[in-house]
């Protein structure tokens, strides 16, 4: 069953004055099931970064739906809209977005605290979390006192302590050297194994490799996708690499519609 | 490079942060102004010859040192402050190319625009509303206006600028060095780190009680008014070193116990901003610590000139038990015996009550002098016509006037205006030598402390200034590094109502404090003050209780609708 569906969703926006008009996304249409990892590529200014904001309600698309789970995200009312976010959706950005602020521990409660929860509850969720993403030791650090990676990994635990439905994630090893790039992403793998449905941007093949399906966009449109299959990391890469060769390749078609074919 | 690229830069930085540079230059203006009226009313003749102006003026000179000081030092603040929170931009700038030297030109001449257009308008303003400012003066006065015009001397143009000159040499030569010590790569670095926990905190708290509670006991235990004038500055330093030293240590061991309350901790308005007061505590401490400081300084200026202003009248009267007085001589000779220089008193102080009578019949007044325990007798009293030596102990009723030592002592029954007329004349009657009345005290009176409610007042106005400059700078400033810490808990399901009552809660802490202390401070100061100003001669400290309560009330009001503006301008920052 899919969890989430996106319906022909456009996005366009007004220049200042409202002479000009910049179609960010001119119709995409697809869907993520429950416990996929689904990765969405494409080149600067291709629309990824809008639909992720989309899907994370950050955003409203100027025509189509967002189903999540069957809910339709644009009847959400405006002040209930925060609270959706913090128990249904997960982030994991790319400059990780912690709070200097605040420990460790207080980042990754910070959803939690947001929505009042028993205290004796949070700490008992928290425990199992930050044991699984190795981070126990750091709780008390603060962010300026720890590596990329951990604060990547802070960053994560913060994403799934609430149990959402979906982790969205916005070119999380954007900032990330290679090492804690492939610790990251054999994490997102585990989480993914464990029940976890994930849904990333981004621009490294490197990164989308690890992921169970690849959607490439291209000027706001749906260009193609291609499933993992029984590939391993290696050949799905290459799969990838050949992909994006066609897509910067192909010259830009004219007609509007949501490309769909399996390589 | 063109000549005026520098000008045209400052300009524009000018223009791009109008939210900074509005309020400095209002803060360069008023100060300009308020500062040009004083020294227009020391040094111009005008207010000499006001009946009291020459008082009023020795009170002003007096207080112009201080202000200038102050004026100069919180001119010199307000320009650290916003050259350092431009570090970035100074890196930007030697990115692109240019050095220090030129960075320096910039700031100059921005400098120069703000500075000197609040100079010029503040003293524009001076002229403009001079005026009234005088008039007022001589109101507190209760001075008339005829025969006196308000100038603008010379020499106010002359000071106020030099004033200003002084600032601005002042500000260059810091930003020079600002810009000089940095360099490029820290420039560029925006400080993400929180500052780190001080393991200080419980002897610096200890410290800060010890030398709060030991001044606050001290004050309140000494009964002995000779001792308070000479206590109070040791005593107000003293608690200004407590308030940095409770507000540093205070505010973090109060944070520190708040966070450790989990229950507490973890609820959502709170969670935000206690780690958000955290993470800036050293600053937070010592900008709220200042601002406690200048309350409490306002509210004992205000409240202590006000106080012997309505207090006046009471001054003059334990000043002057009778409403009039008159020394005398007599023609005393060694030669002759006692009886016979006892009768030469005699005669002369029977000529003298007869003069007295006279002139009381002509000025349409009556005379009488009551003994009580106001005057101790040494010698006698008077009844019309003749001098009667009493017992000690005798019962003294009702006499004309006291006699006491070659003095007369005498209460003035009329009209105010005779009464006054009669008191002036007094001096011409032979063998006067030296007469003082109630009505010359009341006149110097309103001269001295009509003059020192004005000097109050343009302090009022300056620890004001000072205040919201302090409050309505630490709000944008960190109004703009929380911007992104708002955007990124919102992202993560923080409702906007939620970041309106986690900066209400947060604000309301840096507002209050401040002030709660600085009552408690005048609350604690009210005994010494109200020595103090009894050895002026005014023991009604129900007139200094009320002007304390009356003042406070006033400036919480004043300080609310800052609270409100800093409030709604803090979340217009932080908005997504």
């Amino acid at each position: 069953m899919e969890l989430l569906k996106i319906e022909n969703v456009k996005r366009i926006y007004n220049t200042k004055l409202g002479f000009s008009q910049c179609i960010a996304l001119s119709g995409v249409s697809f869907e993520v099931a429950a416990g996929e990892f689904v990765s969405i590529m494409g080149p600067s200014g291709s629309g990824k970064s809008t639909l992720l904001n989309i899907i994370a309600s950050l955003d409203k698309p100027t025509s189509g739906d967002v189903y999540l789970d069957g809910r339709g995200v644009k009847n959400i009312p405006e002040r209930e809209l925060a609270a959706f976010r913090r128990d249904n959706l997960g982030f994991v950005f790319q400059e990780f977005n912690l709070l200097d602020t605040f420990s460790v521990r207080d980042n990754i409660l910070l959803p939690l605290v947001l929505s009042n929860m028993r205290v004796g509850k949070m700490q008992s969720r928290l425990a199992p979390v930050a044991q699984s993403l190795g981070i126990s030791h750091l709780l008390d650090k603060f962010p300026f006192e720890i590596s990329g990676g951990e604060k990547q990994r802070t960053a994560v635990a913060r994403a799934i302590i609430t149990n959402p439905k979906i982790i969205l994630a916005d070119e999380p090893t954007g900032a990330l050297d290679t090492r804690s790039s492939t610790n990251l992403l054999e994490l997102f793998s585990s989480l993914n194994k464990s029940g976890h449905t994930l849904l990333m941007v981004t621009h490294s093949a490197m990164a989308a490799s690890y992921a169970s399906r690849v959607l490439f966009i291209r000027d706001g449109e749906l260009f193609n996708q291609i499933y993992r299959g029984a590939d391993n990391n290696r050949t799905f890469y290459e799969r990838i690499v050949s992909n994006l060769t066609v897509l910067e390749e192909e010259p830009p078609r004219l007609s509007i519609a949501g490309g769909k074919s399996n390589a | 490079m063109p000549k005026n690229l520098y000008l045209r830069l400052a300009i524009a930085n000018v223009k791009r942060s109008r939210e900074v540079y509005v309020p400095y230059f209002i803060a360069a203006t008023i100060m300009s102004c308020v500062y040009f009226l004083i020294l227009s009313l020391i040094f111009s003749t005008s207010i000499k010859n006001v009946p009291g102006g020459e008082t009023a003026r020795s009170v002003f000179m007096a207080g112009t040192v201080v202000f200038t000081a102050f004026a100069f030092g919180f001119m010199l603040y307000i320009n650290a402050f916003l050259t350092k929170r431009r570090k970035k931009e100074f890196g930007l700038y030697s990115v692109l190319g240019m050095n220090r030297r030129h960075v320096a030109r910039v700031l100059r001449w921005e400098m120069l625009i703000i500075v000197g257009l609040g100079l010029i308008f503040g003293m524009l303003l001076g002229m403009v509303f001079g005026r009234l400012v005088f008039l007022l003066l001589l109101r507190a006065m209760r001075a008339t206006v005829e025969g006196s015009t308000f100038q603008m001397p010379f020499i106010a143009f002359i000071g106020t600028i030099a004033l200003f000159a002084a600032v601005m040499i002042g500000n260059n030569l810091y930003n020079g060095l600002r810009v000089r010590i940095v360099n490029v790569v820290d420039l560029l670095q925006s400080d993400k780190r929180g500052e780190k926990d001080s393991k200080l905190v419980i002897p610096a708290a200890i410290l800060g009680l010890l030398l709060l509670g030991g001044t606050y006991a001290f004050v309140l235990i000494n009964d002995d008014p000779y001792f308070a004038l000479g206590v109070f500055f040791p005593a107000a330093f003293v608690v200004i070193i407590a308030t940095f030293l409770l507000f540093y240590s205070g505010s973090i061991a109060l944070l520190r116990l708040l966070r450790n309350n989990k229950n507490f901790y973890y609820k959502s308005g709170n969670f935000v901003a206690i780690s958000g007061m955290f993470h800036r505590m050293r600053v937070n401490a010592r900008g709220l610590a200042s601002i406690c400081v200048f309350c409490t300084m306002l509210l004992v200026t205000v409240a202590g000139a006000s106080s012997l202003y309505f207090g006046q009248e009471q001054i003059a009267r334990t000043n002057n038990p009778y409403d009039a007085y008159v020394a005398f001589t007599y023609d005393h000779d060694e030669e002759l015996d006692e009886l016979e220089n006892q009768k030469r008193l005699d005669n002369t102080v029977h000529e003298l009550v007869a003069q007295l009578d006279a002139l009381a019949l002509a000025h349409n007044v009556q005379l009488q002098g009551k003994l009580d325990d106001r005057v101790q007798p040494s010698r006698g009293y008077l009844q019309p016509g003749k001098v009667t030596y009493a017992p000690d102990d005798a019962p003294i009723q009702y006499v004309n006037s006291v006699l006491l030592g070659n003095s007369l002592y005498m209460d003035v029954m009329g009209k105010a205006a005779d009464a006054e007329a009669f008191c002036k004349e007094i001096e011409n009657i032979p063998n006067v030598i030296w007469t003082n009345s109630i009505y010359e005290a009341r006149q110097d009176g309103y001269g001295a402390y009509g003059g020192l409610l004005f000097l109050a007042a343009f302090f009022a106005i300056l620890f004001l200034v000072m205040m919201v400059m302090m409050i309505y700078f630490k709000q944008i400033t960190e109004g703009s590094e929380d911007k992104e810490r708002f955007a990124i808990m919102q992202k993560v399901g923080m409702r906007s109502e939620d970041v309106k009552s986690v900066v209400n809660k947060q604000i309301l802490w840096v507002f209050f404090l401040p002030l709660g202390l600085a009552v408690c401070h005048i609350l604690a100061a009210s005994k010494i003050m109200m020595q103090m100003i009894s050895q002026f001669g005014m023991f009604d400290y129900s007139i200094t209780l009320m002007c304390i309560g009356l003042t406070s009330i006033v400036f919480a009001a004043i300080y609310l609708i800052v609270y409100k503006q800093t409030a709604r301008v803090y979340y217009r920052i932080v908005k997504w």
